[in-house]
């Protein structure tokens, strides 16, 4: 059931995206998503929604493949639109029992509707073009910076990469452990929502037991290993910046101060424009 | 040279037990009893042993996992209590565990090789250096940037083998590293590290009860409660069926039917151990009887 899932899967070309330094790709997405969060306006949107698809020729990425991993988020876009939609106030256009169809809302809910698309596509952007491994790689060199709080960076990465190595492993074990369930008669298809959720119960208490033993048989082996944490360790790979490293963080800057830009201009317009 | 040497060394797992009804504290069993042995340099090691016969125990104290209640347990002339050494014995004593899937750290497979050079702080030249040599080593270079959950059983304690090897250890110990691998995995596993025995003397010690794997080592050791109960080449210990029995365990095909043979009235030579030996030895009796 989670075959089809291909937003956040790496897609492997070679692309100057894929290239890029991780560090560089994670602050280009807080970037981007903060640049959503703070243009409220449609020439602010046109800017956006160009910087997405600039994003997508360059990944080389699939434009396909893209949508395909949208069709999981479809739903939660419709339920925005729709509530963003009848449910605003305003200039009433039509109405049905408590739903209101107003002219703001229309435009909100289109606004809102393209906001959280660029997001996503914008986010994913990352996870297309970066393996895992580098992911992590950067996260933990990104978050070494808050070592002066004692942030975790180190065991943080190192979850999140253990993590990602057993995600398979455990997706198989649960298809296993509802096929050993089924054998002893279990039922998991019949009676409500409350009864398909207890009826889980027997899937997941033996996923925990073989979750707890994997971890202390993989602990013993990362300490044969000579694992004592982040102290003194080097790396196969370290992450190096390249001059296209540097430039991209200009281009990054000049993105921020034109979307500043856009919005303390465009703020300033409107309201001359009501004056 | 010994690379070990165990002075009577003894091993109870702490239990966090309560009292039981009549307020006396369950009996607790030490899973090691004064186990004294030596190891020389180069060896091919196989301890036997039933479940719970303490071989694992055994295993877990070879690379200061664990560390004894009792005795010294010294390991290439380190005492395996002394904290200050603990990453110059693991470096030096490799392990590869049971399960295949649970010892393998990274998502890509060289980078699971890299991981205890990594941990020790090798320079990142060397250890790509390494890492190659070591894949090379094993026979799974091909698979070098492959996700481990591509591969099979066999291959996956292939690449945990490389892992160790990487480290240049001294000793590599297979704590029933191929009790859940199919027979043609398990062939590959003992093949590897066979080779690795011969080629770069490294002295190799594995847990099993595959009395098949035990044929090809120097020296086996049996194992019945916590204590080793018999020593000796594989042609020694096979002999003894009666010790072998208590210890809960099977001759190998050849050595039961040579012992049948034998106890039929045919003259078969102690210390028969593989197909070809026993055919001749038949043979032999055959004419003589003939004559």
């Amino acid at each position: 059931m989670f075959r089809d899932i291909t937003i956040g899967q790496y897609y492997p070309v070679n692309s100057i995206l894929h290239r890029l330094d991780p560090r560089v790709k994670l602050l280009g997405v807080v970037v981007y998503i903060a640049a959503m969060f703070v243009i409220n306006n449609v020439y602010g949107l046109i800017f956006l929604g160009a910087s997405a698809i600039a994003l997508v020729v360059m990944s080389k990425v699939p434009l396909k493949y893209i949508l395909k991993g949208l069709r999981f988020v479809w739903l939660l876009v419709l339920l925005a639109v729709f509530f963003n939609l009848f449910f605003s106030a305003g200039q009433i256009i039509w109405q049905w029992w408590i739903l209101k169809l107003t002219y703001e809302g229309m435009i909100r809910a289109a606004f809102f509707a393209l906001r959280m698309i660029f997001i996503i596509i914008g986010a994913s952007m990352l996870t297309y073009t970066t393996t895992p491994t580098t992911l992590t790689a950067g996260m933990e060199k990104a978050f070494s910076v808050l070592k002066f709080i004692h942030f975790p960076a180190h065991e943080m990465a190192m979850m999140l990469s253990i993590a990602l190595r057993f995600i398979p492993i455990l997706a198989d074990e649960v298809n296993k452990i509802i096929q050993a369930q089924l054998a002893r008669g279990a039922d998991f298809d019949s009676g409500g929502i409350f009864a398909k959720a207890k009826g889980m119960i027997p899937v997941l208490i033996p996923l925990f037991v073989s979750a707890f033993r994997r971890a202390s048989d993989l602990a013993d082996a990362m300490e044969s290993r000579c694992y004592h944490g982040g102290e003194g360790r080097t790396k196969m790979h370290p992450l190096k910046y390249a001059a296209r490293d540097k430039a991209a963080y200009f281009v990054l800057l000049a993105y921020v101060l034109v979307f500043v830009g856009l919005r303390i201009c465009l703020d300033m317009f409107v309201t001359y424009g009501r004056m | 040279m010994n690379i070990i040497k165990s002075e009577k060394i003894s091993y109870t797992y702490p239990t966090y037990q309560e009292d039981n009804d009549e307020g006396k504290a369950a009996e607790i069993k030490p899973a090691l009893r004064d186990v004294s042995f030596d190891v020389e340099a180069g060896q091919f090691i196989c301890i036997l042993g039933r479940n719970g016969s303490g071989k694992s125990t055994l295993a877990r104290h070879l690379n200061a996992l664990l560390v004894p209640n009792e005795g010294t347990l010294w390991i290439d002339g380190m005492d395996s209590k002394d904290a200050s050494k603990l990453w110059d014995i693991r470096g030096n004593v490799g392990m590869v565990f049971q399960n295949p899937d649970n010892q393998i750290i990274g998502s890509v497979v060289d980078e699971d090789v890299a991981f205890g050079l990594e941990n020790i702080g090798v320079p990142s030249e060397e250890i790509q250096r390494r890492v190659a040599q070591s894949l090379e080593n094993v026979g799974i270079a091909k698979y070098a940037k492959s996700s481990p959950n591509k591969l099979s059983g066999g291959q996956k304690q292939r690449v945990a083998v490389a892992g160790i090897l990487a480290m240049n250890p001294k000793c590599i110990v297979l704590d029933e590293s191929t009790a859940m691998l199919d027979p043609r995995g398990r062939e590959e596993v003992m093949e590897t590290v066979r080779k690795l025995n011969k080629e770069q003397g490294i002295t190799v010690i594995t847990i099993t009860h595959y009395m098949d794997e035990a044929l090809m080592a120097d020296h086996i050791f049996v194992m019945i409660d916590g204590q080793i109960a018999m020593q000796g080449t594989p042609g020694e210990v096979f002999e003894r069926e009666d010790i072998l029995e208590r210890a809960g365990l099977r001759l190998p095909q050849i050595c039961q039917l040579a012992h049948e043979l034998r106890k039929a009235g045919m003259d078969i030579p102690k210390g028969v151990l593989t197909a070809d030996e026993l055919k001749e030895a038949v043979v032999k009796a055959v004419q003589k009887n003939a004559d």
